[in-house]
């Protein structure tokens, strides 16, 4: 896995190190240009004391140097070397340092100097200055010539008037570079230590100043690694880095999305719980009646229209429950087939059976018989059950419940009404949430405040409009929409 | 001993008053909170058994209208909700217990004695004057170390007459601690009791227990 920290520090690291690589070349290159320079300089200043040493003395050629005062020609350490030329090849002179060995002669012009490097004996590398030249005359004779003046231009001039008697002469002179080479070594050694040095300074430096810049992004993580499903109340700080501040406040509010869905969730689990310790201590408690006298069969027989009301109960909360979480999951199909719809309403109030009867809860079916609708028949009568047993649950004792049907428009609208004495206008928006229900619904039998809330559901994926009226006196109607006849 | 279950749903509240009935005690039932409270207005009560989320009045409500009338009855907290903070403030109300559903119906019995114990600064289950022994738990009465074979409202009588010993009980008062609201019964069922309850109490030898205060009604020393 890359992390930023070397990544950043390899880049700073990598990307100063040619910098300073090439301000290294760039040093070298002149300082080693300058040095060689000035050992020109120096190469051609001594050639030029040796030329002052010869002079052109009657038609001969003399010149006077004695080593004794230039020991540097003859020595054996390290020795320099010269040779002198004339025009045809003869050898004028050479340094006793030579021996038997010659300098190489090149092809050069009068006074123009020409550089080589070369090899000297002893296997010592060198560089030698070589280039032609006049001598001067005898200073004796300098009247006769009417020349004064500096070097070159009495050079010349002797060129021009003597062009009888013109001799010119080779010089070449060598030395040794070690010096030179030892000066460029001790520069470059300096610049690579130099180098070196501040490379592993920088790469300290890098490495502190990216961690320390990373800390704001350390903490984040350390903060983020402290949550978990029991501390969603939790919110990063805001830190005072800018780069960090968009992506706190992105997962802080992704953070609030979540305690909101994990908050509904635990809502809900916590309703389910709740609706089914009443089932559950209604069951137990006449479990435990029956078990202590079981030889009372009135009793015992009375407990049995309980006991099938109580699964009924419990069966439509798990059958809503299970079809509410298929609806939010979307994996609900709806299967278009025409069918009877007045037999179906039929068939569902049939299952009402003992509540109905001991309330006198009556229900007028005005649906035509044999009425076919075009629908999802399982998920309608769903429908149908729950806002059949919504309207019982809602109606007092003695009444009646309607149930009717309306072509608009080529489509069927089916409306249920009852009488709901406890119901207020204000209760309309709110009763199809889930789990919301008012008080007295509970007054006969158990309702978990999920019917409405699967209704809505169930409407939307059949394309059905759910419209709940209540009127001045005090008549509740459900009506829904939109169901295609067949 | 009389216990009033305010209890909206209709099985529950069934099962309630056949098995604490059976357990002997004297049971009105009331669907909801405004019920409860027209029960408790015109009739005493022992114990209070009340459920919190009751329709027309919950059930703090009504608990609030109790105390505040000044009416000490114990009352038994039977909820669906079971957090600390329902108990507490379920308690700090004025309720003496606190059940949460789903309930062992022996234990909400042995509750509703040990309340009804209190009532009457009573910490034992076991009472005994003179050489009759009263066991409440039990519902057992012994005299003279012999084991007294009465009826339901027989005992019932003669627990409220020795719950309530030197005080006298018309015949009214205890028609009602044993006779359920809405049955009709008349004073002289009560007589017929006391009657059958002295002879059976002379058969073990007990002369006088149960007196009369001519023109009131009976009283226990």
């Amino acid at each position: 896995m890359k992390s930023i920290q070397s990544r950043l520090t390899t880049f700073i690291i990598l990307g100063t190190a040619v910098l300073l690589l090439a301000a290294g070349l760039i040093i070298d290159r002149r300082l080693s240009s300058q040095l060689e320079g000035e050992f020109h300089k120096n190469l051609l200043a001594k050639a030029m004391t040796l030329v002052t040493l010869s002079e052109h003395d009657a038609g001969e050629i003399e010149f006077d140097l004695d080593e004794e005062l230039m020991p540097e020609f003859k020595r054996r350490h390290q020795p320099e070397y010269f040779q002198l030329w004339l025009a045809d090849g003869e050898v004028l002179r050479k340094s006793t340092s030579l021996g038997n060995a010659d300098l190489r002669r090149l092809n050069v012009g009068l006074d123009e100097p020409v550089f080589t490097d070369l090899n000297l004996p002893g296997n010592r590398s060198g560089q030698a200055v070589s280039f032609m030249f006049i001598p001067q005359t005898d200073p004796d004779e300098e009247d006769e010539q009417d020349v004064s003046g500096r070097e070159e231009e009495r050079g010349e001039l002797v060129a021009d008037n003597a062009s009888e008697n013109t001799i010119r002469v080779q010089i070449s002179l060598a030395q040794g570079r070690e010096d030179l080479d030892e000066l460029l070594l001790t520069m470059r050694t300096t610049l690579l230590a130099t180098f070196l040095i501040l490379m592993i300074a920088l790469a300290a430096l890098a490495r502190y100043s990216v961690s320390r810049g990373l800390v704001p992004l350390k903490n984040m993580t350390r903060e983020v690694a402290e949550l978990d499903a029991s501390r969603l109340h939790m919110r990063l700080a805001g830190t005072e880095t800018e780069e960090l501040t968009p992506i706190t406040q992105q997962l802080n509010g992704l953070l609030d999305r979540l305690e909101q869905a994990f908050q509904r969730e635990k809502r809900f689990s916590g309703n389910v719980a709740h609706e089914l310790r009443t089932p559950i201590s209604e069951l137990r408690a006449i479990a435990e009646v029956g078990k202590g006298w079981p030889e009372e069969r009135d009793m015992v027989e009375s407990f049995f229209g309980d006991l099938v009301g109580l699964a009924d109960d419990m069966e439509r909360t798990v059958v809503n429950l299970l079809m509410l979480a298929r609806l939010d999951a979307g994996t609900q199909e709806v299967k278009q087939e025409p069918f009877d719809l007045t037999e179906l309403v039929d068939g569902i109030w049939k299952r009402f059976g003992a509540e109905v009867t001991q309330r006198e809860i009556s229900l007028d079916n005005r649906l035509k018989p044999g009425l076919m609708v075009q629908s999802d028949k399982d998920k309608l009568k769903l429908i149908l059950i729950n806002v059949l047993y919504n309207a019982v649950s809602y109606s007092p004792t003695n009444s009646e419940i309607v149930i009717e049907a309306n072509e608009i428009e080529s489509e069927l609208e089916i409306a249920v009404s009852n009488k709901a004495v406890n119901l207020s206008e204000s209760d309309l928006p709110m009763m199809f949430e889930r789990f919301w229900r008012k008080d007295q619904v509970r007054a006969e039998g158990n309702h978990a405040g999920l019917g409405l809330s699967l209704v809505k559901a169930l409407a939307e994926i059949l394309n059905l409009r759910i419209k709940a009226l209540l009127d001045a006196g005090h008549r509740f109607t459900l009506s829904l929409s939109g169901l295609a006849p067949a | 001993m009389k216990v009033l279950v305010v209890e909206d749903s209709q099985r529950l509240r069934h099962a309630l008053g056949e098995g604490l009935r059976r357990s002997g005690f004297t049971v009105d039932l009331a669907r909801d909170g405004e019920e409860g409270l027209n029960y408790v207005s015109v009739a005493e009560y022992d114990v209070i058994v009340l459920d919190i989320l009751l329709p027309k009045l919950d059930g703090t409500t009504l608990l609030k209208e109790i105390r505040k009338s000044g009416n000490p009855v114990n009352v038994l907290i039977l909820s669906a909700k079971d957090m600390v903070e329902d108990r507490v403030a379920g308690l700090e109300l004025g309720a003496d217990d606190y059940m949460v559903k789903p309930f062992s119906f022996d234990e909400l019995v042995a509750r509703i004695k040990a309340l009804g114990r209190r009532k009457f600064e009573q910490k034992t289950s076991v009472i005994k004057i003179d050489q009759v022994t009263l066991d409440i738990s039990k519902r057992q009465v012994w005299a003279n170390k012999q084991l007294l074979q009465l009826t339901r409202a027989e005992y019932n009588i003669l627990e409220q007459l020795v719950l309530r010993r030197g005080r006298v009980l018309s015949k009214n008062q205890l028609m009602e601690w044993v006779s359920e609201s809405d049955s009709v019964s008349t004073s002289n069922v009560v007589e017929v009791m006391v009657s059958s309850l002295r002879k059976k109490l002379v058969q073990s030898n007990i002369e006088v227990f149960i007196k009369t205060k001519r023109g009131f009604g009976y009283y226990v020393d």
